[in-house]
């Protein structure tokens, strides 16, 4: 009788441990292809993908010796991995069967992210999935274990909002922009300041297809260079303040130590804008906006407390989705694990029919030149009732330990092998 | 056929209930299956609704409009109808809730004060003259709803960003801008309505209202709903006024039409009375 086979999870983590030692064990893309095929020849390993990010590196497997393949994967990425020696052995993870299934179901959805709810993992384990299919490295059951990892984390996302609402402030000045005008190809932007933070929000704005995006400062030749990286029109600083009223949104991200705008000096020229609201953002320290123009009827005004307000809001939000996150991940887990038991009982169904089928076809050999055809035709047809007969309650038992699922229905089918002298036919499919 | 008419009177508040409330689900708690589920229960009411008008218009013989409460109902029917096809348009169902709320509570008394015209009554409620002026004034009127809501919403918005509140507000609701756009387009097209009724209605007078006086309390209340919304209109067009005046001014032009509605029809006598 074969060994049974079973899901591994082996791996790292921003969980347990630091950058230092992650990016020792990360594989890269090249080398990816390798690494999957000599791991496929490792023993016992019948079926592998590789997920590799900054924040994990993770090893999917169908194997069978389960409870060494712990050592044997940590001495697998130690021959290419020499450091991974070095680190302590408790950094490493490692989960079997519905454990490891839920951990990679969990991963996927963006659960076991740094940032929860990220959603670039989701294409990152679709890419991991992808590259172990075309080195051939996936088979039946990591094909299927994926497929339904990927269904969950699109499930999680789309019915939960754990993915949802900004969490970086240059994103939350985004979102704020975008909950006062609808269409932001017809907007212009004034970025004031070239700094670190300007050029965030203008590649957030860039992203966001904002009609015109204008960047000043007072040293000219940062603006320049900014508005060459990406694109933007530059406005001299010295006269900016008369090209404020045609601004729909203004960003203020200098280190002046003063106001840039001021109630008495702008207040008016701000105040007049339309049907819309103008919109002030302030994301510098000290502030560039004097807070006054918080009161003015139709401007908005936001700094960087009120941005770092919506990240916070929204990463309290994506906590408070991990139990109905958790639920859709249970439900995928359960439905994946009843593949899994199908696979099982079919193949066992079929064995258990040909068993009965085998020992009617010899006993009735015994009786073909002792009996008249039609005494050996009325033989046939009573021997295939008795074996229907037999056979119908054990199959309707099997059929439903298929549905039902669980680790006691797998014991079952096990004794009902035994009983019946049926080879091991686990995951012929 | 007048049994089934009551019952579904009864059935029809109920239905625009659990609407309401899966519009509220999907707000509130951000569940995107009952979105899914209260679309597909708004259009089964409305096709349950648009079923009872016509038995009522077919068993009493006239258009359902002659009391104050049938008007409510196809009050209530428009209002859904036109929200059905914005959703549709759109494809935003987060101001589903705001909306509906307020046609349940108009089915609400419209079903509990059920009450309609039998036996004799003036011919002219037949007459398509009649018929296409009571339209039109519940398509202005609807639709004036519809931008008063709207406007209502821009306020909340609008507020909540202001006082740098982020909550569920912030997060469901469309850009200020859509809401600001939806509030001026509701009263335009509740305008060009309201503006046929009143020409029509000129044209019925000589016909209907005998006892028709250019100082009638309704006729004057139509004219100021319809002076408060030609000044949103002119507002986003021609003045560019801020957002939220437009929002304010579309509030008080509902205020002015409930008004109408209620205080006007039941209590005061006026030409519309076909009793």
């Amino acid at each position: 009788m074969d060994v049974p086979s079973e899901i591994i999870a082996f791996g790292i983590s921003h969980h347990v441990a630091p950058v230092e030692i992650r990016e020792r064990v990360a594989i890269t893309d090249n080398e990816l292809p390798d690494v999957l095929r000599r791991l496929a020849e490792e023993p016992g390993i019948h079926e592998a993908v590789i997920l590799s990010t900054c924040n994990r590196t993770e090893i999917y497997a169908f194997a069978s010796e389960v409870h060494r393949q712990r050592q044997q994967l940590l001495a697998f990425l130690t021959t290419f991995r020499p450091d991974v020696a070095d680190a302590n052995e408790n950094v490493f993870y490692f989960y079997e069967g519905r454990e490891a299934v839920t951990h990679l179901f969990k991963v996927a959805a963006g659960m076991d992210s740094m940032i929860i709810g990220e959603a670039q993992i989701l294409g990152q384990v679709k890419d991991a999935f992808y590259q172990a299919q075309e080195v051939g490295t996936a088979g039946t059951v990591l094909n299927k274990l994926f497929l339904f990892a990927i269904a969950a984390g699109k499930r999680v996302r789309a019915e939960t909002a754990l993915g949802r609402g900004a969490i970086s402030v240059a994103s939350a000045a985004v979102e704020l922009t975008q909950k006062i005008f609808r269409d932001l190809t017809r907007r212009k932007a004034l970025i004031i300041g070239a700094g670190e933070t300007g050029m965030l929000v203008a590649r957030h704005l860039q992203e966001k297809n904002v009609g015109e995006i204008y960047v000043t400062n007072r040293t000219v030749e940062r603006a320049e260079k900014l508005a060459q990286q990406l694109r933007l029109r530059v406005l001299p600083w010295e006269s900016f303040y008369d090209r404020l009223a045609e601004m729909d949104i203004v960003i203020g991200a200098t280190r002046a130590p003063h106001y840039i705008l001021t109630v008495e000096e702008h207040g008016e020229r701000i105040s007049h804008h339309g049907s819309d609201p103008r919109l002030l953002i302030d994301i510098a320290v000290p502030r560039d906006f004097e807070e006054g123009l918080k009161k003015m009827p139709n401007v908005i005004l936001q700094d960087i407390d009120d941005l770092q307000g919506i990240v916070a809001t929204n990463l309290e939000r994506r906590r408070q989705e991990i139990p109905a996150a958790s639920r859709i991940v249970d439900e995928e887990v359960e439905k994946f694990q009843q593949w899994r038991q199908s696979l099982q009982v079919k193949p066992t169904i079929i064995a258990l029919q040909k068993r009965l089928q085998a020992l009617r076809e010899a006993e009735l050999e015994k009786f073909k030149h002792r009996v008249s055809d039609a005494e050996y035709a009325h033989l046939e047809r009573i021997t295939q009732n008795l074996i229907n007969k037999i056979l119908h309650l054990p199959l309707v038992k099997l059929r439903e330990y298929s549905n039902n699922g669980g680790g006691l229905n797998l014991t079952r089918i096990d004794v009902i092998k035994e009983i019946f002298g049926l080879e091991d036919t686990r995951n012929e499919e | 056929m007048e049994g089934i008419i009551k019952l579904l009177n009864v059935v029809l508040p109920v239905l625009y209930f659990y609407t309401t409330y899966l519009y509220a689900i999907f707000f509130f708690r951000e569940q995107q299956p009952a979105g899914q589920k209260a679309t597909r229960m708004l259009h089964t009411t409305i096709a349950i609704h648009i079923v009872e008008i016509i038995l009522r218009g077919v068993y009493y013989r006239h258009f359902p409009v002659a009391t104050v409460w049938e008007a409510f109902s196809v009050i209530a029917l428009a209002v859904a109808l036109i929200y059905a096809y914005v959703e549709y348009r759109s494809g935003n169902k987060t101001t589903g809730y705001y909306i509906l709320i307020f046609v349940f509570f108009i089915q609400l008394f419209s079903s509990a004060f059920f009450d309609t015209l039998k036996g004799e009554f003036p011919p002219f409620l037949t007459s398509s003259l009649f018929i296409f002026h009571v339209s039109s004034a519940i398509l202005g009127y609807s639709s004036f709803i519809i931008s008063a809501i709207y406007g209502l919403m821009y306020l909340m918005l609008f507020h909540e960003i202001k006082q740098s509140h982020f909550g569920i507000i912030y997060r469901r609701l469309p850009s200020l801008e859509e809401l600001s756009e939806m509030n001026v387009r509701a009263a335009n097209i509740g305008l060009f309505f309201l503006t046929l009724a009143i020409i029509l209605g000129l044209g019925l007078t000589g016909q209907v209202y005998v006892s028709f006086s250019p100082f009638d309390a309704k006729a004057i209340i139509t004219y100021i709903a319809w002076f408060i919304y030609a000044l949103v209109v002119y507002g986003k067009v021609k003045a560019r006024w801020p957002g939220r005046v437009m929002a304010l001014l579309s509030l008080g032009g509902l205020a002015v039409i409930l008004f109408s509605m209620l205080v006007v029809n039941l209590f005061m006598s006026n030409f519309h009375e076909f009793k």
